[in-house]
């Protein structure tokens, strides 16, 4: 090995540098083996003697520990009984993991897909066609809601189960409206109650509003663009007047038409009431969603579009509010509403799918039961509930009404237990549970290249938002591409020989 | 003794046994799905039905493909101006900390830590970073007295906000500067000071010559990077913003496969990628060979 | 004598005011993590919480215990929460060990195989050698999205899905950018040095182990540490390729504790990011210490 020119002239200092350094190296060498031998591992063992089916899904949080909660339930009872184990597994992009893996031939047994996962998913023969196992359970179609058993229903063929529905409302802060009484009472509309059409939505939009010195907005009344940059549910808007996603008699999606037009019109005239620029300003300073600085719970935006489990979220941040829920205003005042629901599939391929369905069935067909889940803490209650502010002993409830109560979402179920909706954690579920069920009910299309149409729409919107765009012409040229996008896909279902959507 | 050694080439079989890890790792975990991917260029696959072929479909497509040609621009324009600013950047920073200031171990650290941090805190801290109101950058600007723009949400400002953020993540070329900086002799330095050349001449003459292979590769890689930036972008200004002025490449093809569905088509779209990065590195290396010089006297 | 002093004074000023500008958004991440969740806003600059003297009660309760339900000032209970490292859910020490299983198996593997193959394309001059290069530097180029599926098949079919073996094995067989990073190092090292020991009767093997390694050591660390970060950051490979949680790395593992509905309270999520980035930094630091004051051994300065 060749001399290192001056090794024997260094100097102390760098001597001792260098024995300091490989002092630093061989603790860090040292850290590493103790934690690999003596480091924490599974802390999760799996039962040997039974079958083990695999559950991919996305809850983290208190919702995952609920879920957790519910299958140890099965685990010991049904499970133990029937050899089965269901094995909880959380995953970050689920639709992305799974897709992955089916396509690798190594999917789950179980998975919690997206609402609008189930039609692409299960148009490209990814899921497993649960109609025939629902019959042989006694589970008929109407035993679900409307609204979202068509929501995991494709080619008129059930390759989901609705697990934790939800359907959207307005969600207002009382005290805001009282503040602005007058103002209100000046442009002819009522504090006592929230705003029926999108008319007066605008009109309460105008009048409540503070700005600061500067000329910054500091309150609104509302913002289309919550939580986040266009929202979770920015799509809605031409629903309100009587739009439809899918239009079956020409089969395409009527982006450039009336009800379209009107909705995303009404956005830009709101943003064009306050300027452009200022309400993008104001919107990007809006804070964190899920956190005590969620613009509803400080009193910044004083109505925001949200489902059920918002309730939960106002508990825990800001239990002093004074709010009220309604249907969220349309065009006419019809009680039309966005829904949706969480999906639980079994994929085509799966290791045990008898053995997974044991556990679909139990979750519906189960008599009532009573679960203690450590997720609640303890003001809102481990063995008590609250109807009508009084405590009452926690209802039995049957499995997934044990888990949408805990979720603070809808149930599922044509007929709910009385007990659910009685003592549901949000006071106001019997609005969400109104509109879900009426006939004004609308949800995503079941379409298979949804989401790309989808993504189409999204940049129209985003453009229409952020830049002065004519909002005809923007959503002109938006037609094109989806008629285009729509030509695409219904080639690529005709060359499998099957049709589109 | 004098042995009769072979030429200090040797064998085109010792040469494939030097590099049989590589070469035994691309054939099994690249050549194939490399191979397949060529193939399902020309076909129909959602990856969860068999393929179909389609022949020139998908390449027609592309070339009707409004979203396609959107992006291969944007996705120019920054790797045109990311790229430079970057390498001059990170080579400006390796010199500076190459003089042996004081504290030099931790404006290293400091400007190197970026490159360590995981996207999602990346992603999350810029995001408040660029907020139009609240943001670090526009409360600077204020205070010079500038009206800071709505850098996420402004059509006009997306871009720019991805080429910033570039420019504070050239810890990881700064730090293969600062190695090849190391290898330079001294007495190189020494002998053109005392040939009386100025600092700039020792930079032009001495520095940038003798580390001209480590730029050589700065550049390759930045070519590369700068064309198939995601995960940020992809977190930060979702579907490339208003305008999608800052929807990339890699973007498009990341939700052409998994959210479309589409991978056939996205297959395609990896080839044209590869092969515009891979024109970009040859030439490249075809002027490289003008100002790169390898000590070790040949290449 | 003066102007150098100057231009060095000069020089300290630029770099200490352009390092600060790259450390402030994550001085705001690690402010952000020792802050309760009150404190947290993304309105204004404050670096710190409302009650700097408590920081080391919210270090504690972010990072280690979590706070229970408490009162606030204005007698409203409000909700507690776990601590990052007490997580229910994630457990991020667990993740710990996982990663650092996989750094030592990938970074060895990586290290010593980008070197050997390193060598063949350079100090060897054989026939084929710049077209596999250029076939090398090419795979580089490929964007994952496009073999992603057929990679997961080959590691479906050799049993490998669930277990660690696709995030490290692969390693072992190198990779071009740490290639191509070695091959311009190498190529540095005279060949006069290589053909004279070629001449005294030294494999390739011993002029490799002899000669080259020891004068490439700032390289090698240089890749070791590069790859280390990748590994350490890396999300998408144990995303597709691990199936239970007690597996995750901490790259996933912080992508999971993000995606919570509406997201994870700023202050924690901060706080998981930072523990996170901790030991990739010491690594790092670690890393530059010995690449910088061990130049003095390598033979080649002065």
């Amino acid at each position: 090995m060749p001399i290192p020119a001056g090794a024997s002239r260094m100097p102390v200092a760098t001597r001792v540098k260098h024995a300091a350094n490989t002092a630093l190296w061989v603790m860090i060498v040292l850290a590493t083996v103790a934690l690999i031998a003596f480091g924490p591992r599974s802390t999760h063992p799996l039962p040997k003697d039974r079958t083990v089916v695999t559950y991919w899904e996305k809850w983290t949080d208190f919702e995952g520990v609920q879920m957790r909660d519910l299958i140890q339930q099965f685990n010991q009872t049904v499970g133990a009984q029937k050899g089965v184990y269901v094995d909880y597994v959380v995953t970050t992009q689920i639709d992305f993991k799974t897709l992955v893996a089916v396509a690798g031939g190594n999917p789950p047994d179980l998975v919690g897909l997206f609402p609008h996962n189930v039609a692409s998913f299960a148009a490209r023969g990814a899921l497993e066609d649960l109609t025939p196992r629902l019959d042989a359970a006694g589970i008929g179609r109407d035993m679900f809601v409307p609204i979202y058993q068509y929501g995991c229903t494709y080619h008129d063929r059930m390759y989901a189960v609705p697990l934790t529905p939800w359907s959207l409302a307005l969600y207002y802060n009382k005290d805001l409206f009282e503040e602005f009484r007058d103002a209100l009472a000046a442009a002819g509309v009522d504090a006592d109650r929230a705003p029926a059409t999108l008319e007066e939505l605008a009109v309460y939009c105008r009048v409540m509003y503070r700005e600061d010195e500067r000329g910054n907005l500091t309150m609104m009344a509302f913002v289309p663009g919550l939580p986040e940059t266009l929202g979770w549910y920015w799509h809605t808007w031409p629903l309100w007047y009587g739009g439809e996603f899918w239009d079956e008699d020409r089969g395409r999606v009527p982006i450039s038409s009336e009800p379209f037009v009107r909705g995303l019109q009404w956005i830009r005239d709101l943003t064009d009431a306050f300027g452009q620029n200022r309400v993008l300003r104001f919107e990007s300073g809006l804070a964190n969603f899920n956190s005590p600085d969620n613009p509803f719970m400080t009193g910044t935006v004083a109505m925001v579009q949200q489902g059920p489990w918002f309730a939960h979220m106002i508990q825990e941040y800001a239990p002093e509010i004074n709010y009220g829920v309604a249907p969220f205003p349309t065009g006419d005042g019809s009680p039309i509403s966005y829904n949706g629901q969480d999906a639980l599939a079994i994929p085509v391929g799966a290791a045990h799918p008898d053995e997974a369905w044991i556990f679909i069935q139990w979750l519906y067909t189960a008599k009532p039961i009573h679960v203690r889940s450590k997720a609640r803490e303890p003001q809102f209650g481990y063995d008590f509930a609250y109807q009508n502010g009084a405590r009452v002993p926690m209802p039995a409830l049957r499995p997934v009404e044990w888990l949408c109560w805990n979720h603070y979402k809808n149930s599922p179920l044509a007929e709910p237990e009385p007990a659910f909706l009685a003592t549901h954690p949000n006071p106001a579920i019997a609005v969400h549970e109104r509109l879900a069920r009426s006939s004004f009910a609308k949800t995503d299309p079941r379409i298979p290249d949804w989401t790309e149409i989808h993504e189409e729409f999204k940049a129209a919107y985003r453009d229409i938002w952020g830049s002065p765009v004519p909002v005809r012409e923007r959503l002109k040229d938006c037609q094109r591409s989806v008629d285009t996008l729509v030509d695409l896909a219904r080639r690529r279902q005709e060359r499998y020989g099957l049709e589109f959507p | 003794m004098i042995r009769r050694t072979r030429h200090a080439g040797g064998t085109t079989w010792t040469g494939l046994a030097w590099i049989s890890p590589w070469l035994i790792g691309f054939t099994c975990f690249t050549l194939v799905p490399v191979g397949l991917s060529a193939y399902l260029s020309f076909c129909q696959f959602n990856a969860l039905r068999p393929p179909v072929f389609t022949g020139t479909e998908n390449l027609r497509t592309l070339l009707h493909d409004p979203l396609f040609a959107k992006v291969l621009w944007n996705t120019a324009i920054y790797a045109l101006v990311a790229l430079p600013l970057g390498t001059v950047l990170a080579l400006f920073y390796a010199i500076l900390l190459n003089m042996r200031l004081p504290g030099q171990v931790l404006w290293r650290a400091m400007i190197f830590l970026p490159t360590l941090v995981p996207l999602v805190a990346v992603a999350m801290v810029w995001q408040w970073m660029f907020n139009g109101r609240f943001g670090l950058i526009n409360q600077a600007l204020a205070h010079l007295g500038i009206d800071g723009p709505n850098w996420l949400s402004d059509p006009n400002w997306t871009m720019a906000s991805m080429v910033v953020l570039s420019m504070w993540a050239v810890g990881h070329a700064m730090v293969v500067y600062l190695a090849g900086l190391q290898e330079v002799p001294r007495a190189l330095y020494e002998a053109a000071e005392l040939d009386g050349a100025t600092a700039t001449q020792r930079l032009m003459m001495v520095t940038l010559p003798m580390i001209s292979p480590t730029i050589f590769y700065n550049v390759i890689v930045g070519i590369i990077v700068s064309w198939q930036i995601f995960v940020v972008p992809y977190v930060m200004i979702p579907g490339g913003g208003p305008g999608r002025n800052a929807y990339f490449y890699t973007m498009y093809l990341y939700d052409t496969a998994f959210v479309n569905h589409r991978f056939g088509y996205a297959c395609l779209l990896s080839w044209v990628q590869l092969v515009i990065i891979l024109a970009l590195t040859a030439l490249a290396a075809r002027v490289s060979r003008t100002w790169v010089h390898y000590r070790g006297a040949e290449r | 004598m003066r102007r150098s002093t100057l231009s060095r004074a000069v020089a300290t000023a630029v770099v200490s005011v352009i390092s600060l500008c790259y450390l402030l958004p994550l001085a705001w991440m690690i402010g952000t993590s020792l802050k309760p969740q009150e404190d947290v806003s993304t309105t204004g600059l404050s670096l710190l919480p409302e009650h700097p003297a408590r920081i080391g009660q919210y270090a504690y309760e972010n990072y280690y215990a979590g706070r229970p339900t408490f009162v606030d000032d204005a007698g409203i209970e409000r909700a507690g929460y776990e601590g990052v490292l007490t997580s229910e859910n994630v457990h991020f020490v667990v993740f710990l060990r996982n990663t650092v299983i996989i750094l030592v198996l990938s970074v060895v593997g990586m290290t010593l195989s980008s070197a050997v193959c390193a060598y063949g394309f350079s100090k060897i001059r054989w026939r084929g050698r710049n077209v596999l290069f250029l076939v090398a530097v090419a795979t580089m180029m490929i964007p994952f999205p496009a073999v992603m599926i057929p990679t997961y098949f080959i590691f479906k079919h050799l049993g490998w899905i669930g277990t660690f073996r696709p995030l490290w094995v692969p390693a072992w067989f190198g990779n071009a950018f740490n290639i191509f990073l070695l091959r311009q190092f190498f190529l540095q090292i005279p060949d006069d040095l290589c053909e004279a020991a070629r001449l005294d009767g030294m494999s390739h093997w011993a002029i490799f182990w002899r000669i080259i390694v020891p004068l490439s050591k700032p390289a090698l660390l240089l890749v070791a540490l590069f790859h280390s970060i990748f590994v350490w950051n890396d999300f998408i490979g144990p995303l597709i390729y691990l199936n239970h949680q007690d597996q995750f790395t901490l790259a996933l593992g912080l992508q999971c504790y993000q995606a919570q509905h509406g997201g994870t309270p700023w202050n924690l999520l901060m706080a998981a990011c930072t523990l996170v980035t901790g030991p990739i930094l010491l690594l790092f630091i670690l890393t530059q210490r010995t690449l910088i004051d061990g130049i003095a051994t390598t033979g080649l300065k002065g």
